[in-house]
C-alpha cells in the first residue's frame, strides 16, 4: 500500500487538500507532527455524538469504511471550497454524506484541485440512548492500492444521558423561502401553483430537520419589510373592520403543523443519517403578525385597527389551540426598519426613542388578546442601538429579546431581564470557513456564560452564488444545498458539526453542574480567554443612541458584527473535559 | 376583472389615479416627511461607510403615517393590485431622488437598502410637470405611472409612483420580499 496513508485528526483541526493544517487551528504548543494520530479514543454520553476527522493521503482509487460495535457511525466527505479571489486556497466545510466503504478517488475529479494529495472526512459516532456504559471498539479502514490500513477506534460510553432539549438554542435564521428555488434549480424547474408551494414546504422541513438534528433550531421569517408574505406563512385576512377574519389555513398548516407537533422530526431529510434527536416540537417560529397584517395599517391608531387586530389574533390563537399546537414559542416579531421606508418607525433595531411608543401600543393590544392562552405567544424584539434603555423601558411588553453583541455592555440590564423570566438571545454572524475551527464554539460558550437562552446568526442558509469554487467564506451559511451531489436537500457543514458538539458539551456540563451552574460559570470565566462582558465603546458612553452610527462606533456594518476574540484554539478543552466526565483541566487536543 | 385587463388599460387606470395624487398631495408636507439630517446624509453618502446614510434615516412619524395611509388608499382606486410610493428629490442634491414612503412589493426602481438614486429618465420627464407612463419591458415586469408632486411655489418636488404588475406575469412569481 505504498504511498497511501490514513490518519485521525481532532475535530477542531482542519487540513487543506495538501495536508496542511488550517491557519489558526494549531495552538502555539502543538507540534505539527503530533496532529495526525494512528488511533482514536473518545468519550461520549448516551444519546450524544462524538466526532473526529480522518485524512486520506495518496493517489488513485480507494475505499474508506468505518465501524464501531454498538455505535451508529456516519461518514461524510468534506468539500474543499475555493475562496473567491484566492485561487490557490481551499478549505473544507460542506459535508457530503457517503456510505461506509464507498469508492472515492484522489485527486477528487469533482472538487478539481490541481495536485490534491489529501482528502478530509468527518466521522460522527452516535451513542444509542440505551447503550450500556463501557468501551466500544471499532476501526476506520482504508482500502487502496490492493492493501488495507486501519485506525483503531475506542468510544467510552459514559454513564450519563444527553438531555432531550439543549441548554442554549443555536437558532439559525432565514428570510422567506424563495432562496430555495435558486439553490435547487433542477427541482423547481417548471413547478407552479400548489406543487411549487408544496415543494417549498417540503424543502423548508428538510432545513428544519437538519438543524434540529444538529441540536439547533431554524427560523424563517415569512413577512418582508412591507408586511407581505407568501401564502405558506399565513392564512388570508379578508373583510374589514368588524368583519375582518382569517381564511384558508391549508398551506400554513402544511408548513407549520409538522413543526408544531414535532412529527417533522421523526424522519431525516434526504441523504442524511436517520433522525435521532427525537420528534419534539420546534422551539420557536416567527408568526406572520406584522403592523399591516392581519389588521390593516391604513387604520393604525383608530378603533378599526384595534378591532381587526383583536378579532384576527383571537382567531389565530383559537386555531393553534384547536390543533393542540401549544409546545412552541409563537413569536410576534416586527422586522421592518425605517431605513427601508415602508414604515416610519423601526420595528427591528429601534434607533430612536420616539419609536418605542409604537411598540408599547402594539404589544399592549397583543398581550390583551393572548393573555391566558395556552399557546406560547411571545412579543419578540431584536434590539441593538437602544437595547440598554429598552431592556428597562419595554419590560413587560417584550418577553423575548434578541440583542446584538452590545448586550455585553449591559450586564445588569440583561440579568434583570433573565431574572424576570424573559428569554434573551444575542445575534451576530457565523464564523467564516477561513476562521479557526474553534470559532464556531464561541457563541455557544458566550450564551451559556452569560446565562442567556441562545444565539441567532442572522442568516444561516445563504452560502453565496458559487459556494464551491468562489466561496464568500460562508459567513451567512452553516448548511449547503445538496443538489450538486445528488442529495435532494441540504447538507451540513463542519462548522455546524463543531457547534453541535459544543452545545452537547454545554448540556452535559450543565447537567453535571446541577444547581452549581452559576458557580461553574464564575469558576470557568477566568480560565477561558474570551471576554464575556465588556466595557461600552466611548461613543456609547457619551452620545445618545440616536447619534450613534457605523462611523463613530467604528463598526463595518450596522449593529451586529461580532469581533471574536482570538484565542488558543484549544480554549474549549476545559468545557469538553468537564462535560465528558473529566476535571476540566485536560486539554484536547493534547499538547506534547 | 383584472384578468382581462391589458397593459394599456392598466396604464390608463393608473393615469387617472395619478391625477388624483397630483391634486391632493401637498409637496411641502411631502418634503418634510424625511428629517433634514437624513437628507444631509442621503445627499452626501460616505463611500467608506456605506451604512451611514441608512443609520441616519429618520422621519417625522406623524407625516410618514399620514402619507402611508394616503398612498394605501390611493392604491385601492386601481382595478388591479397597485402599490404606491412617494419619491422626493433630496434636499441639497436635487439630482437625486429618494423614497420617502411606500407600500407593498411592486416597485419599478427601488432597490432594497438604497438611500438615493439619480433621477430616472421618467422622473426627469415627470419633473417637467406631466404624468409619465412607463410600460413593462423585457426585464421589468411592471406597468408604472409617475404623478408629479408640487409644492406651494408650483415646483415639482417629487413624484408618486403607481406600479402594477404586467398582467402577463403569474401572480405567484411577483415578489413577496424585497
Amino acid at each position: 500500500m505504498s504511498g497511501w496513508r490514513v490518519a485521525a485528526v481532532h475535530e477542531w483541526i482542519a487540513h487543506d487538500p495538501f495536508g496542511r493544517p488550517k491557519d489558526g487551528d494549531l495552538g502555539a504548543g502543538v507540534a505539527l507532527g503530533t496532529v495526525m494520530a494512528d488511533r482514536v479514543r473518545l468519550r461520549a454520553a448516551r444519546g450524544a455524538y462524538a466526532s473526529f476527522r480522518v485524512l486520506v493521503q495518496g493517489s488513485g482509487a480507494y475505499r474508506l469504511a468505518a465501524v464501531v460495535a454498538g455505535i451508529e457511525v456516519d461518514l461524510a466527505k468534506a468539500w474543499y471550497h475555493r475562496l473567491a479571489g484566492d485561487v490557490r486556497r481551499w478549505l473544507p466545510d460542506a459535508l457530503v454524506p457517503i456510505a461506509s466503504g464507498a469508492s472515492c478517488v484522489l485527486p477528487d475529479p469533482d472538487n478539481a484541485i490541481p495536485g490534491q494529495t489529501t482528502q478530509e472526512f468527518w466521522v460522527d459516532l452516535w451513542v444509542p440512548r440505551d447503550a450500556p456504559r463501557g468501551a466500544r471498539t471499532g476501526r476506520i479502514t482504508l482500502d487502496a492500492g490492493g492493501a488495507s490500513q486501519a485506525i483503531p477506534v475506542t468510544v467510552e460510553v459514559l454513564d450519563i444521558e444527553l438531555p432531550a432539549e439543549p441548554t442554549v438554542v443555536m437558532d439559525k435564521n432565514a428570510y422567506g423561502c424563495r432562496w430555495l428555488e435558486r439553490q435547487y434549480p433542477r427541482a423547481y424547474a417548471g413547478l407552479t401553483g400548489d406543487a411549487r408551494w408544496a415543494r417549498l414546504t417540503s424543502d423548508l422541513h428538510n432545513v428544519h430537520r437538519l438543524f434540529h438534528e444538529h441540536r439547533g433550531c431554524f427560523h424563517h421569517l415569512g413577512h418582508g419589510h412591507s408586511g407581505a408574505f407568501d401564502p405558506i406563512y399565513g392564512p388570508r385576512a379578508v373583510g374589514a373592520g368588524r368583519d375582518r377574519r382569517l381564511e384558508g389555513w391549508e398551506k400554513f398548516d402544511a408548513l407549520y403543523g409538522p413543526l408544531l407537533d414535532g412529527s417533522c422530526f421523526a424522519t431525516a431529510g434526504p441523504g442524511q443519517p436517520r433522525a435521532r434527536r427525537g420528534a419534539t416540537p420546534v422551539w420557536g417560529i416567527y408568526s406572520p403578525l406584522n403592523p399591516d397584517w392581519p389588521a390593516r395599517y391604513v387604520n393604525w391608531g383608530e378603533e378599526g385597527y384595534r378591532v381587526e387586530f383583536r378579532r384576527c389574533i383571537a382567531e389565530f390563537d383559537r386555531h393553534l389551540r384547536d390543533q393542540g399546537w401549544t409546545g412552541t414559542k409563537i413569536e410576534f416579531f416586527l422586522n421592518h426598519k425605517k431605513r427601508y421606508r415602508w414604515f416610519g418607525w423601526d420595528g427591528d433595531e429601534t434607533k430612536y426613542a420616539k419609536d418605542d411608543a409604537y411598540h408599547l401600543e402594539i404589544a399592549r393590544l397583543f398581550h390583551a388578546v393572548v393573555k391566558g392562552s395556552p399557546v406560547r405567544w411571545s412579543y419578540r424584539m431584536d434590539a441593538s442601538w437602544r437595547q440598554g434603555e429598552q431592556l428597562e423601558a419595554l419590560a413587560g411588553s417584550v418577553d423575548f429579546w434578541v440583542c446584538n453583541d452590545w448586550l455585553s455592555w449591559y450586564r445588569e440590564a440583561a440579568m434583570r431581564a433573565v431574572a424576570r423570566g424573559e428569554t434573551v438571545f444575542t445575534y451576530g454572524g457565523t464564523p467564516s470557513i477561513a476562521a479557526p475551527s474553534c470559532d464556531a464554539l464561541q457563541p455557544v460558550y458566550l450564551a451559556w456564560a452569560r446565562s442567556l437562552s441562545g444565539y441567532l446568526p442572522w442568516l444561516s442558509i445563504a452560502p453565496g452564488d458559487d459556494p464551491w469554487f468562489a466561496s464568500d467564506g460562508g459567513g451567512t451559511a452553516s448548511i449547503y444545498p445538496g443538489e450538486r451531489f445528488g442529495v435532494d436537500g441540504p447538507i451540513a457543514s463542519i462548522r455546524l458539526k463543531i457547534e453541535r458538539n459544543g452545545v452537547q458539551d454545554i448540556d452535559l456540563m450543565s447537567l453535571r453542574a446541577g444547581d452549581r451552574a452559576d458557580a461553574l460559570r464564575a469558576e470557568l470565566e477566568p480560565t477561558i480567554p474570551i471576554r464575556v462582558w465588556k466595557e461600552p465603546a466611548t461613543v456609547a458612553r457619551v452620545l445618545d443612541p440616536a447619534d450613534w452610527d457605523s462611523f463613530n462606533l467604528e463598526v463595518g456594518h450596522e449593529p451586529g458584527s461580532n469581533a471574536l476574540d482570538r484565542t488558543d484554539p484549544a480554549w474549549f478543552s476545559a468545557i469538553r473535559s468537564y462535560a465528558t466526565g473529566g476535571s476540566g483541566h485536560e486539554r484536547h487536543p493534547p499538547r506534547r | 376583472m383584472s384578468a382581462t385587463l391589458r397593459v394599456d388599460d392598466i396604464a390608463a387606470a393608473l393615469s387617472g389615479i395619478a391625477r388624483v395624487a397630483t391634486a391632493l398631495i401637498d409637496g411641502d408636507e411631502a418634503r418634510r416627511i424625511i428629517t433634514d439630517r437624513a437628507y444631509w446624509y442621503a445627499a452626501d453618502p460616505y463611500p467608506q461607510h456605506i451604512h451611514l446614510a441608512g443609520d441616519s434615516m429618520d422621519f417625522d412619524l406623524a407625516r410618514h403615517d399620514r402619507m402611508k395611509k394616503f398612498l394605501i388608499r390611493l392604491g385601492t382606486l386601481a382595478p388591479v393590485r397597485c402599490d404606491a410610493g412617494l419619491w422626493v428629490w433630496v434636499k441639497g442634491a436635487e439630482h437625486l431622488a429618494t423614497i420617502a414612503c411606500h407600500n407593498g412589493e411592486l416597485h419599478r426602481w427601488y432597490r432594497f437598502g438604497e438611500n438615493a438614486r439619480p433621477l430616472e429618465p421618467e422622473m426627469i420627464a415627470c419633473r417637467r410637470g406631466d404624468a409619465v407612463v412607463a410600460p413593462p419591458t423585457s426585464t421589468i415586469p411592471f406597468v408604472t405611472v409617475l404623478a408629479p408632486v408640487r409644492d406651494s411655489l408650483d415646483d415639482v418636488v417629487g413624484c408618486v409612483e403607481l406600479t402594477a404588475a404586467d398582467p402577463a406575469v403569474p401572480a405567484e412569481k411577483l415578489p413577496a420580499w424585497s
